[in-house]
């Protein structure tokens, strides 16, 4: 029986991290969520043998990512994330500012967005993110060079003072002025 | 710019965790541990059903050759053929007064069995033909996967000449179970089919 203590303990401080990182490369709070969760739920299910692995966090960050690049969970997690906003009205408000970092980053390749993510969020050394993606040493210095490069321009206007509130609903963006 | 880009994303991933809705670890790990015994529990019972479906015709097979050698088809007379399991009248071709009560009961004349025999039905193919027959008529509908593969497995391995017979002959539930129960030799089927 593997011990719940443990998990929880990792689970508690490693989950809000995650869920931050998985948004920023995927887009979609919800689907991070989904996502984050399922990983989770596999390492419990795997927990005697991931307890001693060295980066317990990457396992789980990886897992989480291929989980929501995968075409038929994307599908799932949409459906749910569907069924999820009817019943809650209420979404979490996002800053134009933010918002503009996301419909940025949405903009770039998937792979130059997850290098981004690793390297400037989670703080991983090009080695690293080589040894995590899978990629060449190479790949990730070019992907992290093109994806700085495309982002640049879509988010000059990041210091601007801050603007109107705006809802983010699962994978339709608006601004709305509040009044 | 690099710095303005890891204050941003810190920001966004600040923004996700604070309005992330994310279970509590006890549910997950409910969800992973009822996942974990629904795919256990499955596997067990689909493994169940084929052994006590199927397994009484799973002989011990040719090395190499993945046909079970109990439902070996007629005139195959390897040294390694396997052999049903010899009834305690095993070195005898006649019928034990046991045997033939339990067939006369259930109607099975000797005819019947000769006709099967000599089609050449082995001990191990009646025995998972009663199996799978009685899982047939026990379960409702939806639940006949366990017979299904049994019946398709035991179908898979009958000649044209066994399933012929069996059309034939037309045997009820209750004579393939009798003939089971019977459970006649190979000397006995033998002795049989050349009556």
């Amino acid at each position: 029986m593997p011990k719940a203590d443990d998990f929880d303990e990792f689970y508690a401080t490693t989950s809000r991290r995650l869920v931050g990182q998985l948004f920023a490369m995927i887009g979609d709070l919800h689907e991070a969520e989904d996502a984050l969760q399922e990983a989770y739920i596999r390492a419990w299910q795997r927990w005697p043998r991931i307890q001693g692995y060295h980066d317990r966090e990457a396992w789980i960050r990886t897992v989480a990512y291929r989980i929501s690049v995968n075409a038929w969970s994307k599908a799932r997690n949409r459906l749910t994330a569907h069924h999820r906003a009817s019943r809650h009205a209420e979404q979490p408000e996002i800053s134009p500012d933010l918002l503009t970092l996301v419909s940025a980053l949405r903009k770039i390749p998937e792979p130059q967005r997850r290098v981004i993510v690793l390297h400037h969020l989670a703080g991983l050394s090009i080695e690293e993110i080589a040894a995590e993606t899978g990629a060449p040493a190479g790949t990730v210095k070019a992907r992290l060079a093109r994806g700085r490069k495309a982002l640049g321009p879509l988010v000059s206007d990041f210091d601007e003072p801050p603007g109107p509130r705006t809802h983010l609903t699962g994978h339709s963006r608006e601004t709305t002025a509040h009044a | 710019m690099h710095d303005s880009l890891r204050t941003q994303l810190s920001e966004l991933a600040d923004y996700a965790s604070g309005n992330a809705r994310l279970d509590t670890p006890a549910a997950l790990r409910q969800r992973g541990t009822r996942r974990g015994r629904r795919r256990r529990g499955g596997a067990a019972l689909l493994g169940v059903g084929i052994v006590a479906a199927a397994g009484a015709s799973i002989g011990i097979a040719h090395p190499g050759v993945t046909r079970p050698v109990g439902i070996a088809r007629p005139g195959a007379t390897g040294p390694d053929t396997a052999r049903a399991p010899a009834s305690s009248s095993a070195s005898s071709a006649q019928l034990t007064a046991y045997q033939t009560t339990v067939l006369a009961k259930a109607g099975l004349t000797k005819a019947k069995v000769a006709a099967l025999a000599k089609s050449g039905f082995t001990t191990a193919q009646i025995s998972a033909l009663a199996a799978a027959t009685a899982q047939l008529t026990q379960q409702d509908k939806n639940a006949l996967t366990i017979a299904r593969i049994a019946a398709g497995y035991l179908a898979r391995y009958l000649t044209p000449a066994e399933r012929t017979a069996l059309l034939r002959e037309g045997l009820k539930t209750t004579q393939i179970a009798a003939l089971a129960k019977a459970h006649l030799s190979a000397a006995q089927l033998a002795a049989l089919s050349r009556s």
